[in-house]
């Protein structure tokens, strides 16, 4: 997934809970754990699967059928795009066959075409849809892995019950079992430097990683052996909250409706907008913009920042409407306060700044309240 | 940074009662075809054909400096027919990108010199990047970056786009100040 966060300083980001820093874009707000989330705190779940070319939505068993990929749709193997199906026809016979408008990139050469539209998908999928040589392979490895996972957890189940332990319990949980047969040392012969030279390959034709690894099952060395490929499909994610379980965001399945989520709990609904006004020479002047449609607090603490509760209006810009709640504690710290927007001054001890916010906001008749650490870099 | 303030001469502005400002050296042809739906800000060397087909353009939808709208054409019957525009509410269009898409969602963000080909159909919440080249009749579905010669899916887009794209539009048009 692209990430908004922006890493050329000067930039503002937040740190997660568990450490890593990340823009205000890309996290996530939990309301049972008051707290904020970043994309590596967030566990996803495939809501459904659709092709980005048909548009079509496909239920989890079919996808899985298919390899999720479309059955219908098609990209070319040369420049990835959706491929047209293209008739050619002469006075004896009518051909169905696959074409690139980008790149005139032809299934005729391939041998991939058919006398009918059925027939040019059908053909496509022997070609295609067949299994991969090293899937029995790789079946036997993933087998063998979750023999592996239950015969663990038996054991731990087994032995965790066990009020006293002998050391042959312990001989028996460690001693590992062969599970599968080690791989066997094949003696190969790697082409030299001079026969890889005088080798007659015209370098035109060569595929790239991106084309070879778009079709990991075949890899194909040069270009005309590559065929068409069904198109990957997309999906739509739900996110929980790795610590409590909870959902974070939740896609809408009724594609018809305005707002393409049911749910959305991400942290730019909730924490001020902070921008850098003014860099000075030994201090900095911070915008905070409240985004709440209430009035909300920030406590900021750090090296060089005067200690300090202030409060920020809400501003409602349909109705042109400011919701105000007297003055702050301390107003002599704000410069400036502009419907929704306020600016203050903070030290610059160097050009990586921490200060710690603690923030208040409402959220209905609730008043959540979190503690995030801000990090500035200037340089 | 703080988002800066772009400023623009009053006199070089047509500004209508629904909040549009329209350059006046902007190229506009059959401009009862073109509907703004106001808060528009259409910058100088914009080229709209409203003279081949209606255009239909949502608030908050900005064209920077030469940018082209014209309108698909379809193949009916052997002839040649030009369909409506459509483009929806809080879309950004970047320097010197050419656009022919009949239908534009709404948040949508098309980078700088892009060729956006007859009757694609870009989703609410898409991006496109730099310089891409949408072929004919692409569909861009939403929460997708879609780049390239020829463009295609790249990555998705953060959930937070909605509320980014709709504020950075409506910032850009609150910031689009008269010089004083
Ligand atoms: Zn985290
Ligand atoms: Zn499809
Ligand atoms: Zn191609
Ligand atoms: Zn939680």
């Amino acid at each position: 997934m692209w990430r908004a966060t922006s890493w050329n300083p000067p930039y503002i980001h937040l740190q997660c809970g568990c450490g890593k820093e990340w823009g205000l874009e890309d996290m996530f707000f939990c309301f049972p754990c008051s707290k904020a989330l970043c994309p590596y705190c967030v566990t996803e779940e495939i809501d459904s699967f659709y092709c980005r070319n048909c548009m079509e939505n496909m239920p989890n068993t079919e996808a899985f059928a298919f390899k999720n990929k479309c059955a219908r749709c098609f990209q070319c193997p040369a420049c990835f795009s959706t491929l047209q199906i293209l008739l050619n026809s002469t006075r004896q016979q009518k051909l169905y066959h696959f074409g690139c408008q980008s790149c005139y990139w032809d299934s005729m050469s391939l041998g991939l075409f058919g006398n009918s539209l059925n027939e040019l998908l059908m053909s496509n999928q022997d070609y295609f849809m067949k299994d991969n040589p090293l899937q029995d392979q790789l079946k036997i490895l993933i087998d063998t892995y979750k023999e592996a996972c239950r015969n663990r957890r038996k054991i731990g189940v087994k032995y965790l019950q066990k009020e006293t332990w002998t050391f042959e319990d312990l001989e028996n949980s460690v001693q590992p079992k062969p599970l599968i047969n080690p791989v066997q040392r094949i003696e190969h012969q790697s082409p030299g430097f001079d026969e890889l030279l005088n080798e007659d390959i015209n370098y035109n034709e060569i595929t790239s990683m991106q084309q070879r690894l778009s079709n990991a099952g075949a890899q194909p060395r040069e270009l005309n052996k590559a065929s068409a490929q069904p198109i990957p499909l997309l999906t739509r994610r739900s996110k929980r909250c790795k610590y409590c379980k909870k959902y974070v965001v939740k896609p809408e399945t009724n594609q018809s409706f305005s707002n393409p989520f049911k749910m959305e709990n991400l942290l730019v609904y909730f924490f001020p907008r902070i921008y850098i006004r003014e860099i000075k020479s030994n201090s900095l002047i911070l915008l905070l913009i409240n985004p709440t449609a209430a009035v909300a607090y920030i406590r900021l603490e750090g090296d060089k920042v005067p200690p300090s509760e202030l409060h920020l209006d809400s501003y409602d810009p349909v109705m042109d409407l400011v919701t105000s709640e007297g003055s702050s504690l301390d107003e002599s710290l704000i410069i400036e306060r502009e419907k929704n927007t306020i600016s203050i001054e903070v030290g610059k001890p160097s050009n990586d700044i921490w200060i710690s916010a603690f923030w208040k906001f409402m959220r209905g008749q609730d008043v959540k309240e979190f503690e995030i650490k801000i990090h500035i870099k200037l340089a | 940074m703080e988002p800066v303030k772009v400023f623009y001469n009053k006199k070089e502005y047509l500004e209508t009662h629904t909040g549009n400002k329209v350059c006046r050296k902007s190229l506009i042809r059959g401009s009862h075809n073109i509907h703004l739906n106001g808060k528009c800000i259409i910058s100088p060397g914009v080229v709209i054909r409203g003279d081949l087909a209606p255009v239909k353009i949502g608030k908050y939808t900005i064209f920077k400096e030469d940018v082209v709208l014209r309108p698909s054409y379809k193949r009916a019957k052997g002839k040649l027919k030009y369909i409506t525009m459509q483009i929806g509410e809080h879309v950004l269009i970047e320097e010197g990108s050419i656009v022919c898409a009949s239908k534009i969602g709404n948040n949508v963000h098309v980078g700088k010199n892009c060729i956006i080909s007859h009757r694609c159909v870009l989703r609410d919440n898409c991006k496109i990047e730099d310089g891409a080249i949408l072929s004919p009749d692409t569909e861009v579905p939403s929460f997708t970056i879609y780049g390239g010669k020829p463009a295609t899916y790249l990555a998705d887009m953060p959930d937070s786009t909605v509320f980014m794209h709709t504020e950075l539009t409506q910032g850009y048009y609150n910031r689009f100040l008269p010089l004083a």
